[in-house]
């Protein structure tokens, strides 16, 4: 039976400039950074620099497309950071215990198994018996966390050398691997949400959720799928830092809560859900660790970095206020 | 009013306001079963002196809360505030009004800051207290280089340490802050707006209620609650850490769901946060008697939230 599928009438002129003028700006704006940067410092235009940039910004942009899925739904999944943590330690407590192949596919195997189930129970909270997300995902992100300790109470650990072989891998000796992987699934995401159902199942609930109830649309159903989704992404982000560092650490992921936030608002996502694109939290969270990158090159110290991302964080949330306000005016 | 008939509905709607004092006895009773000497009068004491601090943090999350909104910057703004003094103090009773000074502006910056974003720029309030505290987080690792120095004034630490008879004068201190909530919220027709600002903004507004002063008020008495707690806070360790703050995070929103106070606003009351705050550190101490390690205690935590919030929040489950 074919399946009805509603036409949603697309945007066109201004009002599809509009509606997109955010998410191309920061693209637009990502671009222009890199290529300043590249033309202003010999050290940052080095294949080993941008290189190590894809790298640092890989596990965040995995991060920050899970938020971007909560978020689209106006939730919001402060379990991020702790739940990356957990898959930190989980993958290198196992891989420590068994380093060969098959420990390495049984730590990979317990990785996505355990950001299913915690994302289940976040989804189970905040979806099934309609709690609220904030305060149920710091409840979550204090399980997570805990569990993460006392799977590894100090950093330490090591993993499979097939992993980190695999990881290093560049294409043509230049292009790492992890640029692939970005690609791929930053085009899931981009399909996921404006190709299928579901997603825009997401972007109806996030929209107006007793709308999305009254037409039909699966609203517990719907936002479950999108914290599942959010901590299976930040498993595997946990998973590749393993590899990236050899190693598993209880507090890795303290800050990527905050950076998976600050990368889906400055990607022009609005924090009351439905408006946003995957390609612009992608941008938003290379920008993120470009202003880093920055700061290490000039020499700031890393004290800094907390107020100015805290400071990003804050203008993007302006100017996103200030856009919808314009648009309800 | 509760008539004879319906004393079972009676029980259901209050049950969230009154079980955390039921809590509170059957917690105790449970640790004193465990460990027979726990309700001495001086471990007692060494455990409300410990409370004192989670509640006069409670104060402003609470306020917060009910308002309708959170203060996720509270930790933050304690460490500050508790940095801030040490460095004044220096260990002289003399610098103490420039400490207060110093941390009465952090105060004021802070809460500004967090009031000036959510009601002006309609920002969220969780994620523009976020976004304030990983500021206030930097501003202070900035300032001290990450090795914070200084050390409380004798002052500071007799209040936090001696005792007036058996009470510790840190929770006489507390008396007297949560008095003041108490009758500020339940008393006053600003304590009463709050609650009608949390209940229903829109409503509270076309009553007549300036809903934003009411809003910007509660985040810089959150500041200011967080700030006393950072200050007092010193005299307890003397010596100045690092993030010490952060030990108040997820316990003091635990503190106040405990104590009744409903996470959508507009419900609850100090009383029942000051005893969630009692609850709060009589579990860590207890689940630390029973040697549970620091994950462990910390998972313990979290499930404690979820339990009682599948408890409490159960009201909110009318949808359209």
């Amino acid at each position: 039976m074919p399946n009805k599928r509603i036409r949603v009438p697309r945007l066109r002129g201004a009002d599809y400039t509009y509606r997109y003028f955010h998410q191309w700006f920061i693209v637009v704006f990502m671009v222009l950074a890199i290529t300043v940067m590249c033309l202003a410092s010999s050290s940052f235009r080095s294949a080993y620099n941008l290189g190590n940039l894809m790298n640092t910004c890989f596990p965040l942009i995995l991060a920050a497309l899970g938020q971007f899925l909560v978020i689209l739904t106006a939730g919001i999944d402060l379990s991020v950071g702790s739940m990356l943590t957990l898959g930190n330690c989980l993958s290198v407590y196992i891989m420590t215990r068994i380093p060969t192949v098959p420990g390495l596919l049984l730590a990979l195997a317990a990785t996505v198994v355990c950001g299913l189930v915690c994302g289940a129970v976040n989804g189970l909270f905040i979806a099934k018996f309609r709690l609220p997300a904030i305060i149920v995902t710091i409840a979550t992100a204090a399980v997570f966390q805990g569990t993460a300790l006392v799977l590894l109470p100090d950093p330490g650990g090591s993993i499979v050398p097939a992993l980190k072989t695999f990881l290093k891998w560049k294409a043509f000796g230049l292009i790492p691997v992890t640029f692939f992987l970005t690609v791929l699934a930053i085009v899931l995401i981009l399909l996921l949400t404006n190709r299928t159902p579901l997603g825009r199942a997401l972007r109806a609930v996030g929209g107006n959720e007793s709308a999305a109830f009254g037409s039909g649309i699966k609203v517990a159903r719907v936002k479950f799928t999108a914290y599942v989704l959010s901590a299976l992404l930040a498993a595997l982000a946990g998973l590749y830092l393993s590899a990236r560092t050899s190693s598993g650490d209880p507090n890795i992921g303290s800050s990527y809560t905050i950076y998976s936030i600050s990368a889906t608002v400055v990607g022009g996502t609005m924090m009351t859900g439905a408006v946003g694109q995957a390609y612009g939290t992608a941008c938003g969270a290379v920008i993120i660790f470009l202003i880093n990158n920055i700061l290490n090159m000039l020499d700031v110290s890393a004290f800094y970095q907390y107020a100015i991302q805290g400071a990003v964080l804050i203008f993007a949330l302006m100017v996103g206020s200030l856009e919808t306000r314009r648009e309800r005016a | 009013m509760m008539t004879s008939k319906n004393w079972l509905g009676f029980v259901k709607t209050r049950f969230n306001q009154y079980a955390v004092y039921l809590f509170l006895v059957l917690i105790l009773l449970l640790a004193q079963l465990y460990s027979p000497t726990y309700l001495q009068l001086t471990h007692m004491m060494g455990v409300l002196r410990l409370a004192s601090f989670m509640g006069m943090a409670a104060i402003g999350q609470t306020i917060a809360i009910l308002s309708g909104g959170i203060d996720l910057s509270i930790p933050y703004t304690i460490s500050f505030s508790y940095i801030l003094a040490a460095q004044y103090m220096a260990k002289t009773n003399a610098n103490i009004p420039q400490a207060i000074l110093a941390c009465a502006i952090l105060a004021l910056l802070v809460g500004v800051v967090n009031g000036a974003g959510v009601c002006l720029l309609r920002i969220p309030a969780f994620i523009m207290t976020l976004g304030v505290g990983t500021v206030v987080r930097g501003a202070y690792m900035i300032w001290t280089k990450g090795t914070p120095k200084g050390y409380t004034a004798p002052l500071i630490n007799d209040i936090a340490n001696r005792s007036l008879g058996p009470v510790p004068y840190i929770v006489l201190v507390w008396l007297v802050l949560g008095t003041v909530a108490m009758i500020m919220l339940k008393c006053t027709p600003y304590g009463r707006k709050i609650y009608a600002v949390g209940s229903n903004a829109r409503a509270a507004r076309f009553s007549g209620i300036n809903t934003r002063a009411i809003l910007f008020s509660v985040y810089i008495l959150s500041a200011v609650a967080a700030c006393i707690t950072g200050f007092f806070l010193i005299g307890y360790t003397g010596e100045s850490y690092l993030d010490a703050g952060s030990s108040y995070d997820t316990a003091v929103i635990a503190a106040v769901i405990i104590g009744g106070t409903s996470i959508q606003g507009g419900k609850g009351s100090y009383l029942g946060s000051a005893a969630g705050s009692i609850i709060m550190v009589v579990f860590t101490d207890f689940l630390q008697i029973i040697r549970m390690s620091a994950g462990l205690r910390q998972v313990g935590q979290g499930v404690l939230i979820l339990l009682l919030i599948m408890m409490y929040a159960r009201e909110s489950k009318v949808r359209l």
